[in-house]
C-alpha cells in the first residue's frame, strides 16, 4: 500500500519536472519566444527578488485581508439564509426562487455596478466577494438541512432535546460535511472574485499586480505572481478541506 | 390521603407514584443539584418506590437536594389533590400504556390522508406486544404518537394514565432502524446520548453505557464508529441507547428490518432475553409476521390505510421461545393466521 502511495508519488513529480524541464528547454532554445514565455529559470529569479523587495507581501496581505474579510461574513450569512429557507416555509416559498435564480447568474456581470456604486477600495471588494459566496453557501446549507436523517431527530426529541440541543448536537454535526463543500466552494469564488475585481479595477492587491505587469509587459514578474497567486489559494483550499476531512470521517 | 398512601402498597398505588418521581424530578432537573445518598433513600421510601424501582438517579452522583424533596411532595400533593391521575382505568392497575380511539390525518400537498382511524389498545405492564399490518397502514404512526413524538387530533393516548402530549423520555426508549445512529459518535457515545441531553454528569454517562454495552455483548468496541460495525452490532448499540434511561416502555419501530434473517432472529432473542431480564413493556413494530409471532404475547393487526384494528391475537406459546418455537405446528398455525387476515384487508384495497 504504502509503496503504492509512493509510485504515485514519484510519478507525480516526474510530470511536474518533466513540464519544467520542456518548458525551460522550449524557451531555451528559440522554440517559443522567450519574451512571451519566459524560461522558469528567469522567473524564479524574478520571483525571488519580488519576495525580497518586498513589495509583494504588501498587496498579498491587502489581497488576503479583503478575501478572509468577505468569506468571515458571507459564510454566517449564507449558513442563517440557507437555515431559513430549509426550515422556515414561508420564507423558502418568497425567497427560494430568488436565491436559486441568483446563484445561476455569473456574478461578475454586475462588477461594474458594484464599483460604480462603491467604488474601487477596500469595500467594493470585500461586497463582491460577498455576492460570489453568500449563494453557494446558503444553498448547500439548505440541502444539507434536508439531508439530516428523520429517525435522528426524531430519536433526538424523543430524548426530550430542547430545540437548542436539537441544532446544536444533531443538525449541526449531520451538516458539517454538505456545508463545508459549501464554504470551500465559497472561499474559491471569493478569492476570484476578490483577484478579478483588483484586476478590474484597482490600486492595489495581487491582482492589481498582475494587471500591471500585463499592461508593462513585465512576462517574469507576471507568471511569479500567478504563482504566488496560485499557491495562495490552493493552500487555503487545502485547508479546509483538510478541515473537512476531519470532521467528515463518519461519511465513509 | 398521605396515609392512604402510605398504607397502600399495592400494585397501582406503586405505579401513580412512579409518576410523582417523575414529575418531581423533572422540574428538580433543571436546576442541576447534587444530592448525597441517604436523601435518595429517604425519598425512595416516601415515595413508596420499591428498591428496585426506577428512580433514575445513579447511585454514585444523584441530583437532588432537599429543596428538590420538597417540590417533589408539592407535586406528589398537587397530582393527588388535582385527582387528575385517578380519573382513567380504574379498574385495571396495571395498564401502562391506554389508547382510545385514535384517529389521525395525515395533511399533505394532495390532501389529507387518513393514517389512522379509530385505534384502541391497553397493554399491561411487562407485556410484548407487537403491531402489524401491511406497509402504510399507520403502525409506526401509532408508535410516534405513544412516544409523543407527533400531536395527535382525536381520541385519547395515555402513559401511566397520563395524557401524552410531549416525549417523556424517562418513560419511553426508541429504538429505530439502523440508521438512527449518530455516525459522528462511536458506540459509547451514541449509548450515552440520552443521559448527555438529560445533562448527567460525565463519569455517570460512561459507566451506564458501559454496562448497557457490555450487556448487549459490544463491551470490546466501545471505540467503534457505527460504519466500522456490522448491522446486527448497530442495533445492539440502539437497543442499548434506547434503555440506557431505564424507561418502562419500549417502543421499537422496525428495528430489525434491514438485518438479514439469521441476525435478526437472534437479535430477536436477544431482545426476548432484555424483556424477561428487565421486566420491560415492549410495543413493537414489524412488517416481519414470523418475527411478530416469535416474539411477542399479543399481535395486533392493522388494516390497510386507514389503519384500523382487525384483529388482536393472543399467541398462547410458551416462554422462553427458541429456534424448535418456529417449527412448531402452533407457530406456523398463528403466523398463517395472521398472513391471511392482512392478505384479506389489501385485497379489498
Amino acid at each position: 500500500m504504502t509503496e503504492h502511495k509512493y509510485r504515485i508519488f514519484a510519478a507525480q513529480c516526474l510530470i511536474v519536472i518533466g513540464i519544467l524541464v520542456m518548458w525551460e528547454g522550449a524557451a531555451q532554445y528559440g522554440v517559443v519566444n522567450s519574451r512571451l514565455l519566459p524560461p522558469p529559470t528567469v522567473v524564479y529569479s524574478s520571483l525571488k527578488s519580488l519576495i525580497a523587495s518586498g513589495k509583494l507581501w504588501g498587496h498579498l496581505s491587502i489581497t488576503l485581508l479583503e478575501v478572509l474579510t468577505s468569506f468571515f461574513i458571507s459564510v454566517p450569512l449564507g449558513i442563517i439564509t440557507g437555515l431559513l429557507v430549509a426550515k422556515q416555509v414561508y420564507f423558502r416559498r418568497v425567497m427560494g426562487p430568488f436565491i436559486y435564480f441568483l446563484v445561476s447568474i455569473p456574478k461578475s456581470v454586475f462588477l461594474p455596478i458594484f464599483i460604480l456604486t462603491l467604488g474601487i477600495g477596500f469595500k467594493q471588494k470585500v461586497a463582491f466577494g460577498i455576492a460570489q459566496a453568500f449563494f453557494i453557501v446558503a444553498i448547500n446549507t439548505a440541502e444539507a438541512v434536508g439531508n439530516v436523517p428523520r429517525e435522528l431527530i426524531l430519536l433526538g426529541k424523543s430524548c426530550g432535546a430542547n430545540t437548542w440541543q436539537l441544532y446544536t448536537k444533531i443538525y449541526l454535526p449531520a451538516m458539517i460535511p454538505i456545508v463545508l463543500v459549501g464554504v470551500r466552494l465559497g472561499m474559491i469564488f471569493i478569492i476570484t472574485g476578490v483577484v478579478l475585481s483588483e484586476m478590474y479595477a484597482s490600486r492595489s492587491g495581487i491582482g492589481w499586480l498582475i494587471s500591471s505587469w500585463v499592461a508593462l509587459f513585465q512576462m517574469p514578474e507576471l507568471f511569479a505572481g500567478i504563482f504566488v497567486a496560485s499557491m495562495i489559494s490552493i493552500i487555503i483550499n487545502e485547508m479546509i478541506r483538510l478541515y473537512e476531512k476531519r470532521v467528515s470521517q463518519w461519511r465513509r | 390521603m398521605k396515609r392512604e398512601l402510605a398504607n397502600g402498597g399495592d400494585e397501582r398505588k406503586y405505579h401513580k407514584s412512579l409518576v410523582f418521581v417523575c414529575i418531581g424530578r423533572k422540574s428538580v432537573k433543571s436546576k442541576n443539584v447534587n444530592c448525597p445518598e441517604y436523601v435518595m433513600h429517604f425519598l425512595r421510601e416516601f415515595l413508596l418506590l420499591g428498591p428496585e424501582t426506577d428512580f433514575q438517579v445513579d447511585n454514585k452522583t444523584t441530583c437532588l437536594k432537599f429543596k428538590a424533596i420538597l417540590v417533589s411532595y408539592l407535586n406528589l400533593l398537587l397530582s393527588i389533590f388535582s385527582g387528575a391521575l385517578m380519573k382513567n382505568n380504574e379498574n385495571n392497575p396495571r395498564i401502562v400504556v391506554s389508547v382510545k380511539n385514535l384517529s389521525h390525518v395525515f395533511s399533505s400537498r394532495t390532501g389529507e390522508i387518513k393514517a389512522l382511524e379509530n385505534i384502541s389498545i391497553e397493554v399491561q405492564k411487562g407485556e410484548f406486544i407487537t403491531l402489524v399490518g401491511p406497509s402504510g397502514c399507520g403502525k409506526s404512526t401509532a408508535l410516534l404518537i405513544i412516544g409523543g413524538l407527533l400531536e395527535y387530533q382525536e381520541g385519547e393516548v395515555c402513559l401511566y394514565d397520563m395524557p401524552v402530549r410531549k416525549p417523556n423520555p424517562e418513560l419511553v426508549g426508541f429504538v429505530f432502524q439502523e440508521t438512527s445512529l449518530f455516525p459522528w459518535k462511536n458506540a459509547i457515545d451514541n449509548v450515552e446520548f440520552p443521559l448527555r441531553i438529560r445533562g448527567s454528569s460525565k463519569e455517570q454517562r460512561k459507566c451506564k453505557a458501559k454496562e448497557l454495552l457490555d450487556m448487549m455483548g459490544l463491551g470490546d468496541f466501545p471505540d467503534k464508529y457505527p460504519y466500522e460495525l456490522s448491522g446486527g452490532m448497530q442495533q445492539r448499540v440502539a437497543i442499548a441507547r434506547g434503555l440506557i434511561q431505564n424507561p418502562q416502555v419500549m417502543l421499537l419501530d422496525e428495528p430489525f428490518a434491514s438485518l438479514d434473517e439469521q441476525t435478526r432472529t437472534r437479535l430477536g432473542f436477544e431482545l426476548l432475553r432484555i424483556w424477561s431480564q428487565m421486566k420491560k413493556t415492549m410495543i413493537f413494530v414489524t412488517h416481519s409476521l414470523t418475527e411478530a409471532v416469535l416474539l411477542s404475547q399479543r399481535v395486533i393487526v392493522l388494516s390497510a390505510r386507514p389503519g384500523r384494528i382487525i384483529d388482536d391475537i393472543a399467541i398462547d406459546i410458551e416462554y422462553p421461545r427458541t429456534y424448535e418455537t418456529m417449527i412448531s405446528e402452533r407457530f406456523a398455525m398463528l403466523r398463517d393466521r395472521i398472513r391471511q387476515l392482512i392478505a384479506e384487508t389489501e385485497v379489498s384495497v
